[in-house]
């Protein structure tokens, strides 16, 4: 009889209470949707890995470890999922690391990032208004996202213009560390007749960066630049893995994952 | 003795005189940039390639043969420079194919598509600034890029963005099969006073595309929708290739190109 899995691949972090309520979350909410498949659980970030043993005691799997550990309890069908936001360097090391296993399970399959075809940025507009819509004129929603030196941090101007365009001229995408950054964003907010932003993590676990890149009080922080500005700024300091909504935005991934 | 040789990897165009003016001038620019290696030539286009055979008796290497013949002929070390507009499918294939060769050629690099790193982005919107908004004339410019449904097709997107952060605020990008597309473009334009613009193909070559998608008589070309808007529209059908600015960035991306 087929062992079937469904191997859940995040970044990771090593704070416990968000790691459940992001991470964990989504890891739930994927295995609801494979009721037949066994779950589990990997990480790409190797240092996250190690402090979760020091601290907790816990072993993760490293990704390559986890796919071993199915070979050799004899699964034979894989689905893997994983939470990144975009098809940047983190996913080519899961995407590589799973094309590695190729051949070896009679089925294997990769569902990919939140933000891959046209369709996944409507879908993420749509949920994004859903759950965050400023509540009046006078109040900017500015998404968070992380930016990157790899090609797809692209992917940030490209949301931000579907927002644009779509007629949402009040919502807006900045990056930590890629384009657009803060100050391409605040000249773009200003003149506009926002009074108020609310600012919201485009990362699935709300970790370190929003924590301090958006909400800290350091005076580089997206929060204290947008208050220099003079806005009234509430920042949302939650995963996007917290929210039901983007969960099922992975699991619909995770149910259209193709066999590689 | 080493043999050494530059090989650069195009689409390809079964227009003549645009072939001449793009691909030739750019292979011709990175040869002489590489004295000492052989010039070699390789199309992806399958289409275009068998056209040209059956219309001119010209033979053109695809990758794999441009590839077996560099190892048939002796080469141990060539550098592959593809003249893609991003890290696209094209050039997925062109850097699958490429490292399949790794072991055959001992010293193999590959250099990196126009649109990959956030200084390609500042230096493509210095080259549209410089070679490309003058001939418009004081007009504002729309790019026409291709479009994809790979994840890179955001490309565009950071371009606009950048671009706009730049402080060019009368150059759009739009594309034919992509997003933005031309009814995204036209909102954006919308209620800026604009009586004339001009337009202009983003691509390396000014062939079909631009002679149809862009600058064709037929309703849903770039030009018919936006004289159905009101404007008084200006086709400029030149491809990025015939520019030295953007010739000088694949010489530079194919000196910087990386082992692989």
């Amino acid at each position: 009889m087929s062992k079937k899995a469904v191997l859940v691949v995040s970044y990771g972090t090593s704070y416990i209470e968000t790691r459940e309520k992001t991470i964990g979350a989504v890891e739930k909410a994927v295995a609801a949707a494979y009721p037949d498949r066994e779950l589990r659980r990997a990480f790409t970030a190797r240092m996250v890995i190690d402090i979760v043993k020091r601290k907790e005691g816990i072993q993760i799997d490293f990704i390559k470890d986890a796919l071993d550990r199915l070979l050799s309890e004899g699964f034979d069908d894989v689905v893997v999922q994983s939470t990144h936001i975009m098809n940047g360097g983190q996913f080519d090391y899961v995407a590589q690391a799973v094309n590695e296993y190729k051949g070896r399970f009679a089925s294997l399959c990769l569902g990919l990032p939140l933000l891959t075809s046209d369709e996944d940025y409507d879908r993420v507009v749509e949920t994004v208004l859903q759950e965050f819509a400023p509540a009046d004129d006078e109040t900017a929603l500015v998404l968070m996202g992380h930016g990157t030196v790899h090609y797809a941090n692209a992917t940030y101007s490209q949301l931000h213009l579907k927002f644009q365009y779509g007629g949402h001229r009040n919502v807006f995408v900045t990056t930590v560390g890629g384009v657009p950054e803060f100050d391409d964003t605040i000249g773009e907010l200003g003149g506009e007749g926002f009074r108020k932003v609310v600012l919201v993590p485009l990362m699935v676990v709300a970790g370190d960066h929003a924590t301090n890149d958006l909400a800290g009080p350091e005076e580089d922080s997206l929060r204290s630049l947008m208050e220099k500005e003079g806005y009234q700024v509430t920042c949302i300091v939650k995963g996007l893995g917290e929210n039901p909504a983007f969960q099922k935005l992975f699991v619909e991934h995770a149910l259209a994952a193709k066999q590689i | 003795m080493s043999r050494k040789a530059v090989l650069v990897i195009s689409f390809g165009t079964s227009y003549n005189d645009t072939r001449e003016k793009t691909i030739t001038a750019i292979e011709n620019a990175i040869a002489e940039n590489f004295p000492d290696r052989e010039l070699r030539r390789a199309w992806t286009s399958r289409m275009i390639v068998a056209k040209l055979k059956k219309r001119d008796g010209e033979h053109i290497d695809n990758v794999t043969e441009a590839m077996d013949r560099l190892v048939a002929d002796g080469f141990d070390d060539v550098i592959v420079q593809s003249t893609h507009v991003m890290n696209g499918e094209e050039y997925d294939i062109v850097s699958d194919t490429v490292s399949l060769y790794r072991d055959r050629i001992p010293h193999l690099y590959l250099g990196k598509p126009l649109l990959t790193t956030d200084d390609d982005y500042n230096s493509v919107v210095a080259c549209i600034a410089r070679d490309l908004v003058p001939l418009a004339g004081g007009r504002p410019l729309v790019l026409m890029g291709h479009g994809t449904e790979h994840f890179a097709n955001a490309t565009y997107s950071e371009l606009q963005m950048k671009l706009y952060f730049a402080g060019y605020h009368d150059v759009f990008v739009t594309t034919v099969e992509g997003f933005p597309d031309f009814d995204n473009t036209l909102e954006l334009m919308r209620g800026r006073g604009y009586e004339e613009v001009a337009v202009m193909p983003f691509m390396i070559v000014a062939g079909d595309h631009a002679n149809n998608d862009m600058a064709g008589d037929e309703d849903d070309s770039l030009r018919s929708v936006l004289e159905r808007e009101g404007y008084s529209v200006t086709c400029i059908i030149r491809g990025l290739g015939e520019m030295p600015s953007f010739r000088r960035m694949f010489i530079e991306h194919s000196g910087a190109a990386e082992e692989i």
